[in-house]
Parts: C-alpha cells; sequence; structure tokens
C-alpha cells in the first residue's frame, strides 16, 4: 500500500513537471503573430459596460441584472475565453521587453496580478456555480471579473500604443 | 579495498565533468546568478578528489564518515538550489510575484508532509542502520522531486517563465530527481544492491547526461532579445509624427 502510495506521489510529481514545461513551452514558442492569432474574441462592448459598472460605479449603479451581467460577458464561454486569453496577454506584454525592457516588466507584471483576480474570481464562479451555493456571490465575482479582463486589455493596448504603434492596430483588432 | 572499472570510470568521468562545469559557470559568469549552484558543484568536484583518496588509503570507517557527512551537505546544498532557482524565476523584478511564494510555500509543505508520511509507513527491506538509512533515503528523493516540481508548476500557472539558463538547469535537476526517486523505490523493495546495484549506476550515467547537458547549455549564451535597429525605430518615429499630423489637418479639414 506504502508503495502505491510512494508510485502515486511521483507520477503526481511528474505530470506537474510535464504541464509546466508544456504551458512554458506553449509561451515561449509562439511568435507574435501566433499569439496574436491565439486569441479568442470577446464580445468588448458587453465587458466594458459590465467592467466600467464595477470600477467606475454611477448614480443608477444597480441598473444592470445579475441575468444581464452573465449575459454581457458571454456566459461559461465568454469566463473560459478570459481565462485562456489572459495568458496570451502576459506573454504579448513581455514580448514589449524587445523594445522598452523596464516598462514591459512592470506592465507584465501588472496583467499577471490582473490575471491572478481574474482566474480566482473564475474559480469562485464555477465552483459556486457547480456546488450549487452562493448564488448570490455569483455577479460579484462576475463583476471582478471583468473588471481584471478589463484592466488587462486596457494596460496592453497601452504598453503598444507607446512603444509598438505598428503592430497596436493589428492586437486592438484582436482584442 | 579494491574498485571495479565500471566504479572508476564512472568516477573519473564525474571529476572531469564537475571540474569542466565549474570552469565554465565561473569564466562565463553564470556563478553570479547561481552562486549556490555554483557552489554545489565545486563540492562535488572537491568531494570525488576526497573520497577517491580515502577509499583507497584510508579505513572503511574514516571513508564511511566523509561519505555521510558529504551525502548531507549535499542535499542541503540541493535544497538551497531549489530556493535558488524559485528566487530566479519567481522574483523576476527583485520582489515575490504575489501569490507566487505563497503558492510554492503551500505546494511545498503540502508534499513535504506527504512524503515524510509515505517514507515513514514505508518498511524497507534492509535491515538495522540500512533501514533508517534507506528511509532517510526515499525522503530525501521525494522531498528533491516535490520541491522541483511544486516551483515550476507554480511558476506555470501565474504564467512566469524563466530565462533559458534557470528553466535548462530546473529541466536537467527534474529528470535526475526522478531517476533518483525510482532508484530509491527499487532499493527500498528489493534491498540495496539489487542486480550489483544497477539502479544506482544508471543514477550515476542520468547524473552524468544531466552535468554534460549543463556545460552545453550553460557555456552558451541566452538567446538574445530582439531589438529594433536605430534606423528602423527612427523611421518609425518619424512615421508616427507624419500620421499624427496628418491625422490632426484631416480633423481640423472635417470640423470645418
Amino acid at each position: 500500500m506504502a508503495y502505491i502510495a510512494l508510485g502515486v506521489f511521483g507520477l503526481v510529481a511528474v505530470a506537474a513537471l510535464i504541464y509546466a514545461h508544456a504551458r512554458s513551452h506553449k509561451l515561449l514558442s509562439k511568435d507574435w503573430q501566433e499569439l496574436v492569432t491565439s486569441i479568442e474574441p470577446m464580445h468588448m462592448r458587453g465587458l466594458e459596460m459590465v467592467a466600467l459598472d464595477h470600477l467606475e460605479p454611477q448614480k443608477n449603479q444597480l441598473r444592470l441584472e445579475p441575468d444581464e451581467i452573465w449575459g454581457l460577458v458571454g456566459g461559461k464561454e465568454g469566463l473560459r475565453r478570459m481565462e485562456h486569453n489572459a495568458d496570451l496577454m502576459i506573454a504579448l506584454a513581455a514580448y514589449v521587453r524587445n523594445w522598452n525592457h523596464d516598462q514591459a516588466i512592470i506592465v507584465a507584471e501588472r496583467i499577471r496580478h490582473d490575471s491572478i483576480q481574474l482566474k480566482r474570481s473564475v474559480r469562485r464562479i464555477r465552483w459556486n456555480t457547480h456546488m450549487r451555493r452562493g448564488q448570490l456571490r455569483i455577479p460579484f465575482y462576475v463583476h471582478q471579473a471583468a473588471a481584471s479582463y478589463y484592466l488587462m486589455t486596457r494596460r496592453l493596448l497601452s504598453l503598444y500604443e507607446t512603444n509598438q504603434y505598428v503592430l497596436y492596430p493589428v492586437l486592438a483588432e484582436a482584442l | 579495498m579494491n574498485v571495479s572499472l565500471t566504479a572508476q570510470i564512472l568516477w573519473a568521468a564525474g571529476f572531469v565533468e564537475h571540474a569542466v562545469l565549474l570552469l565554465v559557470l565561473i569564466v562565463r559568469g553564470r556563478w553570479r546568478t547561481f552562486p549556490v549552484f555554483t557552489v554545489l558543484i565545486g563540492f562535488n568536484t572537491f568531494r570525488t578528489i576526497l573520497l577517491v583518496t580515502l577509499y583507497k588509503y584510508s579505513s572503511p570507517k574514516q571513508y564511511s564518515y566523509a561519505y555521510w557527512g558529504a551525502s548531507f551537505l549535499d542535499l542541503a546544498l540541493q535544497l538551497g538550489i531549489i530556493f535558488e532557482l524559485a528566487r530566479v524565476v519567481l522574483k523576476p523584478t527583485g520582489t515575490w510575484v504575489r501569490d507566487a511564494g505563497r503558492k510554492f510555500l503551500l505546494y511545498g509543505v503540502v508534499g513535504a508532509a506527504v512524503a515524510a508520511a509515505i517514507a515513514y509507513a514505508i518498511n524497507p527491506s534492509s535491515q538495522g542502520l540500512d533501514f533508517w538509512i534507506e528511509k532517510g533515503n526515499l525522503f530525501s528523493a521525494m522531498v528533491t522531486l516535490e520541491l522541483f516540481a511544486a516551483m515550476l508548476f507554480a511558476s506555470a500557472q501565474l504564467g512566469l517563465v524563466g530565462s533559458s539558463h534557470v528553466m535548462r538547469l530546473g529541466q536537467g535537476w527534474a529528470i535526475w530527481a526522478i531517476v533518483d526517486l525510482i532508484a530509491e523505490g527499487i532499493y527500498s523493495h528489493f534491498g540495496i544492491g539489487w542486480h550489483d546495484d544497477l539502479p544506482d549506476t544508471v543514477r550515476i550515467i542520468v547524473y552524468q547526461a544531466v552535468t554534460i547537458y549543463w556545460i552545453v547549455t550553460l557555456w552558451r549564451s541566452e538567446p538574445k532579445r530582439r531589438t529594433l535597429s536605430a534606423e528602423m525605430q527612427s523611421y518609425l518615429d518619424g512615421l508616427h509624427v507624419q500620421l499624427q499630423s496628418e491625422l490632426k489637418r484631416v480633423s481640423s479639414i472635417e470640423k470645418h
């Protein structure tokens, strides 16, 4: 029994190593064009509405209903796309190191912070949905996820606007 | 004491590889990024000379003391390397990336606790002192492997990709740690000396192959960051200024 546990321990460690290797290889092996074409399109207008509702509260800040918020971010598919695009955005920010090392590192760090916040919110939404509990909290997490994603896109676009205005329109189009 | 020809070849090869790797670390200035790794390689170079001399000219007891003393120091330095690699990967701007340190610590502590429980539950086939030594070896092999896995997993989860050198160093350690765990598992179950110490021979050969890999990879320079030439940058700046002024002109025409 103890040897089975040892085997499982080894297999879990090897699986973690393979995952880490595959993930870093995926990000390192892609060139700029591949990174941009891998971005999955989002309904940015809807997402922006939800994000600004959270980031810049107005007098009528309760105007968006939970169902409406869920629909505007694209539901489950929207959350999956946000998660998928988050890693690509970090890689795209890091890519600017080729032209502006200091700024790119700092912006990439900020985007990474937003990405952690986004993934945490998405995890909580999935967990609460799966466990069929905390239904009241889900709209709050959706708000947080949308705000984090929105901030990531704004930071990335501003970085490219300052350093790579030739590539900026292509990126803006993809996002 | 008699030493087999295979052991002599492996010893000699190990010494040469460690000495060359140490030279590469110093000559190419890699010791600045990896000081603990450099100390370990220097220590291993010295250890080989010391152990061969003691094996040939001293008593088995003296050799045993030196062997185990060096092994403990080796383990401490190995753990130090894991934290050194974590520092390079998880602190790209000099401070811990938010959540990185916590994630690494959480995975590390949980993994070490599981490793301790497994090592405690396993009863190696050897007797007496060897019984406890084997348990200790098994635990250290599990902890080394799981800390490497925890560090690389945490960095991948946070989208952190280290430089080429640190990733190659980590890959080499990870491969060796996997083989080390398999070898210790076999010894624990079948007893020390299984099939003329075949697992140990395989482990040494894998370690030497990894050392050669490090020599090559640390000698090579990191891939250069792509930069725009000064002419191209100036051309793009000019183009941008021109576009801005034309855009303003078009806007002012539209207003009129």
